[in-house]
């Protein structure tokens, strides 16, 4: 076959790959529930829950049974687990932003040229926690985004945005507006051990300039990304969150991590980290 | 020849490739600026004029795009625009406080900072904030240049907090502050002449008030707070309870009245207090439309400025409002479509 021809082909096929990949990533920008919806009013008026019932609750809803035991403890218990319900079941429209240089967000919002739309409600939330989603691409690499709450109380949390800025405090209430959404949170440690982690981070991990070849070779960490920044501030206290191992770690890789248990859904499919 | 093929197609696929992240994807939708002004709703102004600056930004406030509006103009601003926690800032102006900031902390031996939590400004200083306690809080003069940090040895004034309101008062400035991690709030008196920490109470206001405009703050020091059916006062002598109408929602110091807010789904009640505290006008503010929720809020003199955000959004997302609330009355709304994916995230009122 001559050079030439082989070339325009390749380059065809590769061409073609790329947009068709990057147009399936468009159109899978989340998980919808593949259940009905049921009537909730039976279960929650009972006085304990097996785990027959928080499963049905977490395949409702999206919360698991921490959550769920801690909402069972406030006022308007069963009121907002149906407000999760709808939330989480109900059709959303998708559409995508672009991020200079490279990345694209995804938005809830009926339409390209409606506004955002806050797509769900938060679960409660504590310091320590970690949130979590997909909707951020660069390419055709779905690499997501994540943040730490730094402030439970004032609704904060901790971030490495994009290049060219550098970690600081947001509001909690931005992340309702993506189209997916998990809380996660170290297993087995008391809250006083992730509080401890989010001081650290807010304490020498805000301000920290954005690299997105920074790894976890630091020994101080001198620059981050969304996901380094996240791990940078498990490690210090021997938490190593990489499910991967590695020298670089991602939002997913931190996703899939045994020391993490889920919290809250939101267009993740439950059957899987990532 | 083989090789030589393997190494061209390679370097040539990898050029391909830098290239196309740089094309944006062909689903995306229009980029084209649409027109967001939409149709004039009510217009009682009487020929009485006004000029505010709308704030759009996108999720991760990369593209910021502000609007400058009157009665009779919607045009894009083409000042380029900063953002930190809590605002935006003109894109100058941040950078040549940051350098003066950043001077002040390299004599100081500290590392150089590109962010800071707040940004205030009173007659005769610029304020930075982070929320690291007030030895971060970088007084700015506008006269001089000078950078200043205030001098205290109250223990609670290194907290991490977060600097709520600043007033500058005629030889004092309060800070108004609330506590990282808590529901606590601090009261600060600063001398002018020393910046100095002459005094300071820490107050526990109810877990209602969290957020900055849950919180208002005069020029003499006197702190409000939203509290169940009543504001709680305070000074760095006194504590009480003012009764109101309504529990407010959002409560504001402006020009030596007090405004405390409820928004609810069908109106915005809304209490106008003087100087001696004492309710002066109260009653409903008519919403552009029902279940809409408020993005900005702005005084000046006695009209009152919204910007609300239509949650059912089923003509247009944003209004631009604005209430005399000497009469209670609607006197002007504006509609506001949206563009380019970006929400109205702020506004400030050009005097």
């Amino acid at each position: 076959m001559k050079l030439r021809t082989f070339l325009i082909l390749f380059f065809i096929s590769l061409f073609s790959f790329f947009f068709l990949y990057q147009r399936y990533l468009l159109q899978n920008p989340r998980y919808t529930p593949e259940v009905d919806a049921i009537d909730l009013s039976l279960l929650l008026e009972k006085e304990t829950f097996s785990d027959e019932d928080y499963e049905i609750f977490y395949t409702q809803t999206g919360l698991s049974k921490p959550i769920v035991d801690e909402l069972a403890s406030q006022p308007d218990f069963k009121e907002k687990m149906f407000n999760f319900q709808e939330n989480y079941l109900k059709e959303v429209s998708v559409y995508s932003e672009f991020l200079p240089p490279l990345t694209t967000c995804e938005l809830v919002g009926e339409s390209s040229e409606t506004e955002n739309d806050k797509a769900f409600t938060l679960a409660p939330y504590h310091n320590g926690y970690l949130f979590f989603t997909k909707s951020t691409f660069t390419m055709n690499w779905r690499h997501g985004h994540i943040g730490i709450v730094t402030d439970e109380i004032r609704g904060i949390t901790l971030e490495a945005l994009n290049p060219g800025s550098p970690t600081m405090e947001q509001h909690v209430s931005k992340w309702e507006y993506y189209p997916t959404f998990k809380m996660m949170r170290l297993k087995n440690v008391p809250q006083s051990t992730l509080d401890a982690i989010a001081s650290y981070a807010t304490t020498y991990l805000k301000g920290l300039p954005y690299n997105i070849l920074a790894d976890k070779a630091q020994e101080t960490p001198t620059d981050t990304h969304c996901a380094l920044l996240i791990w940078q501030a498990f490690n210090h206290f021997g938490y190593d969150l990489d499910a991967t191992g590695g020298l670089f770690v991602s939002p997913k890789n931190i996703a899939s991590s045994p020391l993490l248990e889920v919290l809250q859904i939101y267009g993740f499919n439950p059957n899987k980290d990532w | 020849m083989q090789k030589k093929t393997l190494i061209m197609s390679s370097l040539l696929c990898s050029i391909f490739l830098l290239i196309a992240g740089f094309i944006r994807p062909f689903n995306k939708g229009s980029s084209a600026t649409t027109t967001l002004k939409g149709p004039v709703l009510i217009d009682r102004l009487q020929d009485k004029p006004f000029h505010l600056q709308l704030i759009y930004g996108d999720i991760s406030l990369t593209d910021i795009k502000v609007y400058d509006v009157s009665p009779s103009q919607f045009l894009i601003n083409d000042v380029p625009y900063t953002s930190f926690t809590e605002g935006f800032i003109p894109s100058e102006k941040n950078n040549r406080l940051l350098e003066a900031v950043n001077q002040f902390r390299s004599l100081h031996h500290l590392n150089t900072i590109s962010y800071y939590y707040d940004y205030t400004e009173t007659a005769h200083y610029d304020f930075l904030s982070l929320s690291d306690g007030l030895d971060t809080l970088y007084i700015i003069n506008k006269n001089t240049g000078e950078v200043q940090t205030p001098h205290f040895d109250v223990p609670y004034a290194s907290e991490k907090q977060y600097v709520y309101h600043i007033k500058e008062g005629t030889d004092a400035i309060y800070i108004l502050t609330a506590k990282s991690n808590s529901y606590d709030a601090y009261l600060y008196r600063l001398d002018k002449e020393t910046l100095s920490i002459t005094d300071s109470k820490k107050i526990l206001p109810s877990s209602l008030a969290i957020k900055r405009h849950h919180y208002a703050l005069s020029a003499n020091g006197t702190a409000f707070f939203i509290n169940e059916d009543s504001l709680l006062v305070e000074t760095l002598t006194k504590s009480y309870r003012l009764p109101l109408p309504f529990t407010p929602t959002e409560v504001y110091f402006e020009d030596g009245q007090l405004y405390a807010f409820s928004l609810s789904d069908f109106f915005l009640s809304y209490a106008v207090l003087n100087n001696n505290l004492e309710i002066v006008n109260t009653g409903n503010l008519n919403l552009p439309n029902n279940h809409v929720s408020l993005v900005d809020a702005l005084l000046n003199g006695t009209t009152l400025y919204t910007i609300t955000y239509d949650t059912n959004h089923p003509l247009y997302r944003n209004y631009l409002t604005l209430y005399n609330l000497s009469t209670g009355e609607m006197i002007y709304c504006l509609a506001l479509k949206t563009s380019d994916q970006l929400a109205l995230l702020d506004a400030n009122l050009i005097t």
